[in-house]
């Protein structure tokens, strides 16, 4: 009786978090590209179906355990029938298995050859690259690096080229499509096309060391004047004063060992393999909504909290600074007393810091 | 039925310590037993690590443990279970239930077995080792390790180094073992004991020790590159060096597939020793389920990029590896049928082998249609590296393999220790293990279309995964406690449980024809089959029971210390390595294994069960 109840509970939930399941910001479910519902009306076709079998099968089982149940059979009673076998059932359940399969792939197949095709010509490409532990973006279109935060015209056909430059990292975005493994040394893309305007979160899917959990990407999608307006900001050449003002600072404590305010045309790019010591470009990270790959809000508190000890918000975060007297010692380690702290900066600075990526907008 | 003469149980040399008779023992039935407290004792283990990993992603945002200690406790958690915990228990079935139920005296090798423990539970330790506080670098790159995250440039330490020797010592252990088996199950059947005779759980251990000696190669070449990659310097995975990272994923998938029909069918077979002791009937359609079997084997070589269909494989990849995957679903649907089968018209004693049997077949279903639906491309792009995947495999390996390895401990434990278990804790452990199973990985599937990646060790609250992390945290609490019922059910029921007999369940098999414990040479006279249930046929037929008296001419073979020293020497070749570029380490370990052999080969074979060598 009990096995009875515990399956329908299982079938019940099954059921109406198949067609129930609540908004979440990374949910498979409300796809919002034409890849996202192809995957998902697969998902939605087979997850019904498999649901049925479930209740049949696991049906038919608890009706056996009820009807044949005899605890109180004894060695030595009466055998019931000494049945070895029937091969028509056997061959029949054999074939109609056979036939269920068939109907299960065609579906999958007719997804691969969408949306693994090469899809439009004239996409809008984004190049991707997986970092430990951020993501990098290039739009050839617009010579435009960014990081962490892609901005998409609405209904213009994208395409991600992707590739790694350490380790193996998976792009994806729930609600609109995915996932690709980032391969260093290869480059792969999908292509989909954003049918609704707003904000889509994104994760690295691929476990890639201590600060996997914590890799994170908005995708923004714009009307397309929204769009060219973003992309006019992001190439717009940056402030002098503001340069003026903070530029000494930003180099003095070393940030320009890997980072850059100033340019963000494809000079900017790292190197294609092995380069610990190149970061997210900061041209314009004043004007993405989050920082440290997607983990924050964009707050000059929260900048303060990242660039004064990164590694207490993000275990494993690379980004290291020594101070300056460390730098002329040649070794940066004994001057960070706090186990596992990179940045070695008086809080004046940290502070002076922070407002220049708010700035940077 | 009278239990074994008393007088036939062979005595050891009188000077022997018990500690020495079990390092020394060659007998299978022992062997058996050590690989079962090993494994149980890692299944503790693996178990607390997994409560470790609940507790700190019960709630969002939590810090109980860091980063990298949550890496390694997932890493170590899947490595245990699979390598320490799920293959060993099943090794402890195949060492004390296979000879007995093909009517043998021992394997074919005996001390070869002994060498297969030795250098496991050595392996088991050393991949251990890095638990130590003063060396404190567990292994970290996911059970899976893949490159280049487990290069020396992006895994310095010599975290990755324990995992990976240790695996290659453990896959030596594995594959010692296979060859021994797959020679065994040929070679030593009683007389009458065709193919087609002999128990579905030796068929499925047969395909078992095929898949084991066809796939550890792929993996140990697989691990070798990394090894060289990491201390030699070579590129076998380094992209800029002209290597390729995924190289080391086909390679370990292409082990790893097969490695999880290794886990699973072993339960498949108990479950279907146990659905026909327990409906009185044989086992509807066994050429069928034992064809699948096969069947599962093969195919279990053909689909492992379906582990890889985000790296990119290209459409007509993806396709042909979606449908062998999907194929898998006919045989694997035929077993099922065919348990319902035997259960259909039968009369069903729910006693806890039967409950745990039983509650196999109704997780493994869940496990087998969640598993189908990411042989799909497009749905496994969405699933893949999310907690769908992790409810998947849980279905499978817990309420799968683990139900059907609970099923055989209750369902043979009689056998080897003499007694049956308490019925009561039994059912409570059974009842608890059920319900907390589901609550706590059921849910899983929906964090997983949920977009909640696996392996992460923390998430934010506004993501919307609190609940359900915090109610499969608890359940896996509630499911971790239940397993100490059963601890404590072995223990009690040992001393104090009801006596066996011979055959405590009405069985049909052989090894349910000698005694409980059986006697070190297993059988007094050598069992005649005449069909695939010769136990049945004595009871409930016309076969002639065995004369009475013990075989004058049993021998069987001395305990030997030779294979601790030659797996301890094997285990040091390659713990050795640790020191590279310092290779004595490595060839003080090859000595060791050459004297070993040399004092091996000069030692008697056998002795006669009276005690005197000749």
């Amino acid at each position: 009786m009990a096995l009875a109840i515990s399956v329908a509970a299982l079938a019940i939930y099954w059921l109406y978090y198949s067609f129930f399941t609540p908004y979440t910001a990374q949910t498979t479910f409300f796809p919002e590209s034409d890849f996202a519902r192809s995957t998902h009306s697969v998902y939605t076709f087979v997850n019904i179906l498999m649901l049925i079998i479930f209740v049949v099968i696991e049906g038919v089982l608890v009706w056996v355990l009820f009807r044949f149940r005899k605890d109180d059979a004894k060695r030595g009673d009466p055998l019931p029938d000494q049945v070895h076998g029937n091969t028509k059932i056997e061959v029949g359940l054999t074939v109609a298995t056979t036939l269920l399969v068939i109907v299960l792939f065609v579906p999958s197949c007719q997804q691969i050859q969408y949306a693994q095709s090469e899809g439009p010509e004239d996409a809008l490409v984004v190049e991707v690259n997986g970092r430990q532990w951020w993501w990098e973006f290039y739009y050839p279109e617009y010579d435009l690096v960014t990081a962490n935060e892609i901005h998409l015209p609405v209904g213009r056909t994208v395409r991600f080229n992707m590739t790694s430059s350490d380790v193996i990292h998976a792009f994806w975005i729930p609600r609109l499509g995915g996932k690709r493994d980032t391969v260093p040394g290869r480059t792969q893309h999908i292509w989909l096309t954003p049918e609704k305007v707003g904000v889509y979160d994104g994760q690295c899917a691929e476990f890639c060391g201590t600060a996997h959990a914590l890799m994170s990407m908005q995708v923004i999608v714009d009307t397309p004047e929204d769009f060219e307006a973003w992309v006019a900001n992001q190439k717009a050449p940056p402030d002098p004063t503001l340069i003026g003002q903070y530029f000494p600072t930003f180099a003095q404590a070393g940030c320009i060992a890997c980072h850059t305010t100033v340019v963000n045309d494809s000079t900017t790019r790292g190197p294609v393999h092995h380069s610990q010591d190149w970061g997210p470009n900061l041209k314009k990270v004043g004007s993405r909504l989050q920082i440290a790959s997607g983990i924050m809000d964009n707050n000059l508190e929260n900048l303060t909290d990242w660039i004064g000890n990164p590694q207490h918000l993000k275990p494993g975060a690379l980004m290291k600074v020594p101070a300056p007297q460390c730098l002329a010692a040649g070794d940066p380690d004994p001057c960070c007393t706090e186990e596992g702290r990179g940045n070695c900066l008086d809080d004046a600075t940290v502070r002076t810091l922070a407002s220049y990526m708010q700035e940077l907008n | 039925m009278a239990t074994a003469d008393a007088t036939a149980t062979p005595s050891e040399a009188p000077s022997e310590s018990v500690f020495w008779s079990w390092l020394t023992t060659v007998d299978h039935k022992r062997i058996g037993i050590l690989y079962g407290v090993t494994a149980f004792s890692f299944f503790l283990i693996g178990g607390l690590e997994a409560l470790i990993i609940r507790a700190q992603i019960m709630n969002p945002g939590q810090e109980v443990i860091g980063a990298e200690t949550y890496n390694a406790m997932f890493t170590m958690h899947a490595t245990t279970m699979i390598f320490l915990v799920i293959m060993p228990l099943g090794a402890a079935f195949f060492n004390y239930m296979i000879p007995l139920m093909i009517g043998a005296r021992d394997v074919a090798f005996p001390r070869l077995n002994a060498l297969s423990y030795w250098v496991f539970l050595f392996g088991a330790i050393f991949i251990n080792l890095g638990f130590l506080p003063g060396i404190d670098a567990p292994p970290d790159g996911g059970w899976f390790g893949y490159t280049p995250l487990t290069l020396r440039e992006y895994s310095p330490g010599p975290n990755i180094d324990f995992w990976l020797l240790g695996l290659q010592i453990l896959g030596a252990a594995s594959m010692m073992a296979g060859v021994n088996f797959i020679t065994t199950i040929f070679n030593m059947r009683a007389p009458g004991m065709t193919l087609m005779r002999m128990p579905v759980f030796v068929w499925m251990v047969l395909v078992v020790q095929f898949l084991v000696v066809l796939s550890f190669p792929i993996i140990t070449v697989g691990l070798f590159f990394l090894m060289f990659d990491r201390f030699f310097g070579t590129n076998f995975y380094v992209a800029a060096g002209g290597g390729d990272p995924l190289l080391f994923q086909h390679l370990f998938w292409l082990f790893g597939h097969p490695e999880v029909y290794i886990l699973i069918l072993p339960a498949m077979g108990i479950v279907s020793e146990v659905l026909p002791t327990f409906s009185r009937k044989p086992l509807f359609g066994a050429e069928f389920v034992i064809f699948s079997g096969i069947c599962i084997g093969f195919l279990g070589f053909g689909v492992w990029s379906h582990h890889m269909f985000t790296t990119g494989l290209g459409p007509i990849a993806d396709t042909a590896f979606s449908f062998t995957t999907m194929l898998i679903a006919i045989p694997t649907a035929v077993k099922i049928f065919n348990w319902i089968g035997t259960m259909w018209g039968g009369q069903l004693r729910f006693t806890t082998p039967m409950l745990f049997a039983i509650g196999f077949v109704l997780m493994f279903i869940i496990g087998g249609l969640s598993g189908f639906m990411h042989a799909s491309p497009p749905i496994d792009i969405q699933q893949q590296d999310t907690y769908f995947i992790v409810a998947h495999i849980h279905y499978v390996l817990f309420g799968g393999a683990i139900f059907g390895i609970f099923s055989g401990l209750y369902y043979w434990m009689p056998k080897m220790t003499g007694r049956v278990m308490d019925e009561r804790l039994g059912k409570l452990h059974f009842w608890l293990t059920f319900v907390a199973m589901n609550v706590t990985f059921f849910p899983m599937h929906v964090l997983g279309v949920e977009g909640m990646p696996r392996r992460t060790w923390t998430y934010a609250s506004h993501e919307g995964w609190d609940e359900w992390n915090l109610i499969a945290s608890l359940a896996s609490f509630v499911l971790g406690a239940a397993q100490l019922i059963f601890v404590y059910n072995f223990f009690k029921s040992r001393t104090s449980g009801q006596l066996a007999g011979n055959d405590p369940w009405d069985a049909a098999t052989l090894e349910w024809a000698t005694s409980s414990p059986p006697p070190e040479h297993d059988f007094d006279r050598e069992p005649v089959v005449t069909s695939s249930r010769p136990l049945f046929d004595q009871k409930y037929g016309d076969a002639p029971a065995p004369e009475p008296g013990v075989d004058p001419h049993i021998h069987i073979p001395p305990g030997s210390i030779w294979p601790v020293i030659c797996g301890f020497g094997i285990t040091l070749i390659f713990a050795g390595i640790m020191a590279m570029p310092n290779p004595l380490w490595s060839i003080a370990g090859g000595l060791i294994f050459v004297f070993s052999l040399f004092g091996w080969a000069y030692q008697p074979g056998y002795r006669f069960h009276d005690g005197g060598v000749h």
